[in-house]
């Protein structure tokens, strides 16, 4: 099961979608997540993100878990807390680190490629779905595209 | 001037002192007449986890919430609650313990409000703002019984009531038994609410698995009296996998070394499937094999998985299937 959360607050913090069940910890389903919107554009930098409270509130998760999930990324520097104001997306969050990206897509890769062969599936129809998958994250981001560019200023390749 | 009548009963407030668990439990033993129920249970809870305890029905979690509540006698064994025995020293725990059993022991003709003023005298620190507030948003008058409320407001009400003294230690026996899914998600925020504003720790026991999934941090499997599992939730989380392997009988690649123990073996003519406990993302597994999360509940059952003991491990993947 999925427990998703919609944000409006001054700027849209996108969906926050935890899955309790699994065995990656909601922590890193928090900060993968919030990393995702932001190296894809949906979160934009300087934009106030929810509270711990609220966001455990809203996922009713123990705020302990969120909690971690912010500190990682404000050690990382994806978020900053402003005293007294609250928590924000940094001004100038960093990219991706291209090592630790390649190596993660590798690994995900092989997975797929696993499931795919042992599924039967041929190599195109494998790369047809992934490409319908990337086209529907493509469609989500649309609807922010404005921000999108703005935020990353990474061109899609 | 204080009415006499309204000195507290419990005035000493119990802290515990750095690195001295919250509970701390050693070879508890409780029987039944004939039936031994808690056979040497050992159970740490540090400060600010939440720790659900699991089990079948029957298993003992209950009896164990009231030894540690100091409600019910054991019969050997040592229980530390924030360094004090509950059984000798309930009055001065009672401060800073709050429960809710999984039935509300109020008589259901006592008027909620009575059941307000009965705690705010019996216990010093009892804050009534938060009960007075969830009636009104209820719409429910003060003197209406307390058996007439939903069963839903009954739990809530009464885990308000546990929060409202600001406890340490909050003892939960299945909370949620018998509401219907919104009112559990109610009773869940409750809690949420309640973390996010103190430093609590919770004791709490259900099966609701999707639930201690998103609340926990520790989790205990109560299991012929003792604690077969007891450790972090991400901790046993990460250890189980299904394993899955296609292909003609006998002819399966199979994990070597196998990861122990294993759980449960399932053949078919598919493939193999293998429960494994003992899982970690280093091991060199032959890509071919399917590897598989588990939820919580999935963990729970391969754990009672029919015939077995804990340790069944039976080392069943052998250089034959790999061949």
């Amino acid at each position: 099961m999925t427990v998703s959360v919609y944000y409006i607050y001054n700027t849209v913090m996108g969906w926050i979608d935890i899955e309790p069940s699994s065995a990656s910890p909601i922590w890193k389903q928090i900060e993968d997540q919030v990393r995702l919107r932001l190296h894809s554009g949906q979160l934009q930098p300087g934009s106030p993100v929810p509270s711990v409270r609220e966001l455990a509130r809203q996922l009713t998760v123990n705020p302990a878990t969120v909690s971690k999930a912010y500190r990682r990324l404000v050690d990382h520097g994806f978020l900053e807390v402003r005293r007294g104001e609250g928590t924000f997306v940094s001004l100038s969050p960093p990219s991706p680190p291209d090592v630790a990206r390649e190596r993660e897509l590798e690994t995900a890769a092989n997975q797929y490629a696993a499931t795919g062969r042992t599924l039967g599936a041929t190599l195109t129809d494998a790369t047809e779905a992934l490409s319908r998958c990337w086209g529907e994250i493509d469609g989500h981001q649309a609807e922010t595209e404005p921000l999108a560019s703005a935020a990353t200023g990474r061109q899609p390749k | 001037m204080i009415p006499k009548s309204s000195k507290p009963l419990a005035q000493a407030s119990v802290s515990p002192t750095p690195d001295q668990p919250v509970i701390s439990v050693r070879g508890l033993r409780r029987d039944f007449r004939r039936k031994r129920v808690l056979e040497g249970v050992d159970l740490q809870v540090a400060e600010g986890s939440v720790y659900a305890l699991l089990g079948r029905n029957g298993v003992g979690k209950s009896t164990l919430s009231r030894c540690l509540l100091g409600l019910l006698p054991y019969d050997q064994g040592d229980v530390r609650i924030l360094g004090r025995c509950p059984w000798k020293e309930r009055r001065e725990l009672m401060h800073d313990v709050a429960f809710a059993l999984e039935t509300p022991n109020v008589p259901p003709s006592m008027p909620v409000g009575r059941l307000l003023d009965l705690n705010r005298r019996l216990r010093s620190s009892f804050d009534e703002a938060g009960c007075t507030e969830r009636l009104e948003t209820w719409e429910v008058d003060r003197k209406r019984r307390f058996g007439s409320l939903s069963r839903g407001q009954q739990t809530r009400l009464c885990l308000q009531i546990a929060l409202s003294q600001k406890p340490q230690l909050l003892i939960l026996d299945d909370p949620t038994i018998g509401l219907d899914p919104l009112a559990r998600r109610e009773v869940y925020s409750d809690l949420v609410e309640a973390l996010a504003s103190s430093r609590l720790t919770i004791l709490l026991t259900s099966h609701d698995t999707l639930a201690i999934e998103s609340l926990a941090t520790h989790v205990g499997l109560l299991q012929d009296g003792q604690l077969t599992v007891d450790e972090p939730l991400e901790a046993l989380k990460e250890r189980f996998r299904r394993l899955r392997s296609c292909g003609p009988r006998g002819e399966w690649p199979a994990p070597t070394p196998p990861p122990q123990p294993i759980y449960a073996e399932t053949r078919s003519g598919w493939g193999c499937e293998w429960i494994t406990g003992g899982y970690a993302a280093n091991l060199n597994l032959p890509p071919s094999l399917e590897v598989d999360e588990l939820s919580l509940e999935e963990i729970f059952a391969a754990l009672h998985a029919p015939g077995d003991a804990p340790q069944i491990a039976q080392p069943t993947l052998t250089a034959a299937h790999v061949a």
